[in-house]
């Protein structure tokens, strides 16, 4: 795998219900994750870790109740612009056969957020498909989804006196398939070439919906 | 200024110039009509006649329909035959486009049997500049979306060898055997409670044809989406494309019906069992200054802006502009579209996609994204909005334009 580049994450969260277990990173709370981008020519995928600062805790909230087993990932603007200065000179040149093949995108209200409210105005842009793989690494197990939609929205919310805005990935995980820990608690996902120009499109749309 | 010469190099240019003559002067036109019937007593149908164009002008108060007839090397036998035709049709005015030697004698028998005879150059004269840049964007489209049924080209672009395997044939007749409904006998069923039934049934015997086509096919994988299919097979394509142009045929059915009841003509809306329709025709009741402009709207955002628009830069207002609507104007007929397609959604399974803050219609095949792309560029309007643009550019470079 060759390193495309590195930079800044703001928050990465896996809640898991079955083991009232709870994978997070939050530069909120001080935390200091990255995000490393990788291409796998073999095998025709762009592969992102999150990393850095990531922390088993025990769930607080009722594993009976919301989410079972799903994976947040959010980016502020300036790390949306740091990924794109990555990813644009890779994928841009790429030629293959993309997907573009228009998809209707849930409303994320009652979809990302089956037993709650969004902070926020949400505005979906898209999904794409790819692999996650959840480290924990701590507890010697790790959790992977061969084939999940991951849906990308946007979402303005006021935090005190401040607009924040972010770049939010969504996966439901489904059935998971327990297997062996990486060596470091981490993010894992990984997305065919074929849909790249979908996912690094998503993030200008995402900046030309934050300016409205 | 266009020079009719340059349009016209064969029989098939003359029709597309006359349909792109008309689409520019605001009609909402049909192109390549049939009149086909059952046979009696036997299988089969018989292909009685061939019809160039028939032009429609919605307004609140009527539906005008023109007949026009294009010929080359026209005799005055031609213009007797299309007299008979024009008879048959019951159209409001009947025009023969013609080229011919005798053209001012076949203009004064035209006009002792009213029928209007223009030449090309008639015809271009007549344009303004942004009507001739519209006429030259339809062109386009019209050359594009002729070749996107046209068989040799798909043989042409599917096989190497040039000839279609016994089931690619076959898929195609199925193809053929579709459109000769639309274009060969529903256009001309006088009845509009009759026509809106002919293309519920033509809807409901193939409600998920392109899958239907690609299953037909044993195209691998077997689960994917219909524009998957559409992007991966050129007869899956012109199943997507006609699917879609039967969809618009039929909202174009219940505007018509809408117009004809607000005039006082009395349809029997007690035979139509589809309730979708009966709301497409009541709301256009409601709004029927604006839907008396959704022909033309479709029309033009098909053909010329790919059937899609960016909601989140200048596009639909740039759109708008060139529609001469207000912004809110065009924004009510695509809520109002919207509307439409949503009460429908449950049974004919079309309408509107926003993806990656992109409005798209369904099935619209690549090729006509690309004109819409191009044309953008044309009238130097953004399309980094859009995210496929070489794509969609890449798959209309293999027609002819």
């Amino acid at each position: 795998m060759k390193l495309l580049g590195k930079c800044r994450a703001q928050y990465a969260n896996n809640l898991l219900a079955s083991k009232k277990l709870v994978l997070r990173t939050d530069r909120d709370r001080g935390d200091n994750p990255f995000i490393e981008f990788y291409s796998n020519e073999a095998d025709q995928k762009l592969v992102i870790i999150i990393l850095n600062n990531v922390y088993i805790e025990d769930m607080t909230s009722n594993p009976a109740l919301g989410a079972k087993n799903r994976t947040d990932i959010h980016f502020n603007i300036s790390q949306l612009d740091a990924i794109i200065d990555i990813l644009s000179p890779f994928i841009d040149p790429l030629s293959i056969t993309f997907d573009d093949t228009p998809r209707s995108t849930p409303d994320p209200t009652g979809m990302e957020y089956p037993n709650g409210l969004p902070l926020g105005e949400t505005k979906p842009i898209t999904w794409i498909t790819a692999r996650m793989i959840v480290n924990y690494a701590d507890k010697d197990f790790s959790i992977e989804a061969t084939k999940v939609k991951v849906y990308i929205e946007v979402e303005k919310y006021k935090n005190g006196n401040k607009i924040r805005k972010k770049f939010h990935l969504g996966a439901n995980m489904g059935t998971t398939i327990l297997k062996k820990a990486g060596s470091v608690n981490n993010f894992e996902l990984l997305i065919d070439y074929s849909q790249l120009k979908r996912f690094l499109h998503s993030m200008n749309v995402a900046k030309m919906w934050f300016k409205i | 200024m266009y020079e009719a010469s340059d349009l016209i190099k064969e029989g098939k240019d003359l029709e597309i110039l006359v349909s792109s003559y008309y689409q520019a002067y605001d009609y909402y036109v049909e192109s390549n009509l049939r009149w086909i019937e059952d046979k009696e007593d036997l299988p089969g149908k018989v292909n009685i006649l061939e019809l160039d164009v028939l032009a429609k002008m919605f307004s609140i108060h009527s539906v005008e329909r023109t007949l026009i007839e294009c010929k080359r090397g026209c005799t005055y036998k031609d213009i007797f035959k299309f007299s008979g035709v024009a008879k048959l049709v019951g159209a409001n005015s009947n025009v023969l486009i013609c080229q011919s030697h005798d053209i001012d004698k076949l203009k004064s028998v035209g006009d002792r049997i009213n029928i209007q005879v223009k030449t090309p150059e008639d015809l271009l004269t007549t344009l303004s500049d942004d009507q001739q840049e519209k006429l030259s964007f339809f062109h386009a489209s019209n050359s594009t979306s002729n070749q996107l049924f046209e068989k040799e080209t798909i043989k042409s672009i599917m096989t190497t060898s040039g000839n279609f395997s016994v089931i690619e044939q076959r898929a195609y007749n199925m193809i053929r055997s579709y459109m000769a409904e639309l274009i060969g006998k529903i256009w001309k069923e006088p009845d509009l409670i009759q026509q809106s039934i002919q293309i519920k049934n033509l809807l409901d015997t193939h409600s998920d044809y392109v899958r239907e086509i690609a299953r037909f096919l044993q195209i691998k994988p077997g689960n994917e989406s219909s524009e998957f299919y559409m992007k991966k097979n050129m007869l899956c394509r012109a199943a997507g494309y006609l699917a879609l142009k039967v969809r618009v045929s039929y909202v174009i059915c219940a505007i018509h019906c809408a117009v004809a009841l607000e005039n006082g003509v009395v349809l029997e809306l007690d035979k139509i069992q589809d309730d979708s329709f009966l709301n497409v025709v009541h709301l256009s009741r409601k709004e029927l200054a604006t839907a008396v402009k959704i022909p033309q709207f479709l029309q033009e955002f098909i053909y010329i802006f790919g059937g899609m628009t960016s909601l989140l830069d200048k596009d639909a207002y740039n759109i708008a502009q060139y529609m001469k609507m207000d912004f809110s104007e065009m924004m009510k007929i695509i809520g109002l579209l919207k509307q439409l397609f949503k009460l429908s959604e449950n049974r004919i399974q079309w309408g509107f996609v926003e993806d990656m803050g992109v409005l798209y219609l369904k099935y619209v095949p690549n090729p006509i994204k690309g004109l819409g792309v191009i044309n953008r560029e044309k009238l130097d309007y953004s399309i980094n909005e859009f995210c496929f643009v070489d794509e969609w550019k890449k798959s209309l470079s293999i027609y002819r334009l």
